[in-house]
């Protein structure tokens, strides 16, 4: 062993804590889920399509991990409630909650149907509230020596619009943000600690996807996204998984309410 | 994992510093102190720089620590730390500004020299280190620099703070514009805001007044120096990459409430 394993393992490891990542079948979710069974967390592998959460889940325990796969679609409180009931029925509790799963389709301002309007929160702002309802409700029962950290998943357009057609994104992102500081307010007493990571520019899955799909192929940039703002270039998702590992670990005992970005430098560029 | 022995090496990795130099400055005490020990702990090899008699006071430090005394107020002194630091360790990849000097006096009562001291040790200072490190962490292919600022930069905590706030807002604002001038480096940086967090050079008998003396608001209490070094090491180690520009607070949630 050398000096170095000491203290990556007393600061960033989670041995044990029970750990449910949604939208955890690709992109940064993957790589946060993968990351915390490696830091020695029971990870949950939450995911609206169950082949790549079973992939996910398959692949942590083949290397050695322990990790099962849900499938949920978090806008869907009994969907919810179920996750949050397998969850503490197979692993004994719940530490750890990543709320990245996310609903991203552009649309344009003038066209966007209410309903693609009513989507876009009922996944990303109603999904982030009900998965951290059902998680602090176990958090709490489990006492406040035990306490739990949730760490949810906004974006930098919250803070500077990126991308045009993406209205109801950076407004559904908001709400998130929103809720990262009341909950963490509310529920710090409890020794639950909450913060948030607003990602820059990441070759996530749901990029991917979104690059892929002729109906997304809206101009990605708009008038302020100039390409020279991601100062330190595009992240891959384990720039933003090994932050969120921090934001639930030890190492950030004395953090809440902080919304963080990972963001190569978008904000001040 | 049950312990130390497992950690697997995707983890050390990421978070591991092996090879790296890293200077620090107020590194004799409190949370530059924390900090240089968690650098050292994580493989770098750490030059503690700070008054000399606070460096006289530090003893059984670990063989990859050493010591240097400096006046950051002085661009002599700081650019012989740094040539000697460079020149010693070959390179310097990782800066932290820790030097602070902690003022609380009414505006009233200050007059320009004084706040001329505050502003000299506070952001003066932390601009010649910047300016005499980056040539270095340019000739190494990147580096990080990490700020030690205040919660009270951005949001007025204490009565009496505002010489001290204006100082360490500045250096704030130093540490974006470090951020977009030098990425092309891949130098990142970035400021740490603690809350109330005792280190020994707090006077015990310090009793403020203002908002930040509502401890109620500070949900977990004090903190203490060591519970800004996780972040540190992040922001120090390969997986804080792709962070720069970034105020970060380690305040117990102060600035929600």
């Amino acid at each position: 062993m050398t000096i170095a394993q000491d203290v990556i393992y007393s600061l960033y490891t989670i041995p044990d804590k029970v750990a449910i990542v949604t939208g955890a079948g690709s992109g940064i979710g993957e790589a946060t889920a993968t990351l915390m069974a490696q830091a020695g967390a029971k990870v949950v592998v939450a995911d609206l399509i169950e082949e790549e959460a079973q992939r996910v889940a398959d692949a942590i325990v083949a290397a050695g991990g322990q990790a099962i796969a849900i499938k949920a679609d978090v806008s869907e409180e009994v969907d919810v409630q179920a996750m949050a009931a397998r969850t503490v029925e197979t692993f004994g509790g719940i530490d750890i909650l990543v709320n990245n799963a996310a609903y991203r389709p552009k649309a344009d301002f003038f066209e966007m149907a209410v309903e693609d309007w009513d989507k876009m929160h009922a996944v990303n702002t109603r999904g982030t509230f009900l998965c951290s309802r059902e998680a602090i409700k176990v958090m709490r029962a489990q006492g406040k020596e035990r306490g739990g950290a949730i760490v949810n998943v906004s974006t930098i357009g919250t803070a500077l619009p990126t991308i045009v057609n993406n209205v109801h994104y950076d407004s559904s992102k908001a709400g998130i943000n929103s809720i990262t500081k009341s909950t963490a307010s509310e529920f710090a007493a409890d020794g639950i600690r909450i913060n948030a990571v607003m990602p820059g520019g990441v070759d996530s899955g749901g990029s991917r996807k979104m690059r892929a799909d002729p109906s997304m192929n809206l101009p990605m940039r708009g008038p302020i996204m100039m390409p020279g703002r991601l100062l330190l270039g595009v992240a891959q998702p384990i720039e933003l998984a090994s932050a969120i590992l921090f934001l639930v670990s030890p190492a950030s005992s004395y953090m809440t309410g902080h919304i963080m970005a990972v963001d190569g430098g978008y904000l001040v560029g | 994992m049950t312990d130390a022995d497992a950690v697997p090496a995707a983890l050390s990795a990421m978070f591991g510093l092996t090879g790296k130099v890293a200077l620090v400055t107020g590194g004799a005490v409190g949370m530059g102190k924390a900090c240089g020990l968690v650098l050292a702990a994580a493989g770098a090899t750490v030059v503690l720089a700070d008054d000399a008699d606070r460096i006289a006071s530090l003893a059984d430090l670990p063989g990859t620590v050493s010591l240097a005394t400096i006046d950051i107020t002085s661009p002599a002194s700081v650019e012989q730390v740094v040539s000697d630091v460079a020149k010693a360790h070959g390179g310097i990849d990782i800066l932290i500004n820790g030097a602070v000097v902690n003022h609380n006096k009414p505006l009233l009562d200050i007059d320009a020299e004084e706040w001329d001291r505050v502003q000299a040790v506070n952001l003066k200072g932390a601009f010649l280190m910047i300016k005499a490190v980056i040539p270095h962490m340019r000739n190494r292919g990147g580096g990080r620099v990490i700020n030690i600022t205040t919660m009270g930069s951005v949001h007025p905590v204490l009565n009496g703070n505002g010489a001290y706030s204006a100082s360490r807002a500045g250096l704030n604002q130093l540490t974006r514009n470090v951020a977009l001038d030098f990425a092309s480096d891949q130098i990142t940086a970035n400021a740490v805001l603690p809350g109330a967090i005792r280190t020994e050079t707090i006077n015990p008998d310090f009793r403020p007044t203002g908002p930040g003396a509502d401890m109620t608001r500070h949900v977990g209490g004090f903190g203490v120096p060591e519970d800004v070094t996780g972040l540190v090491l992040l922001l120090a180690s390969p997986a804080g990459r792709y962070i720069s520009g970034q105020a970060i607070a380690v305040d117990g949630g102060f600035l929600i409430g």
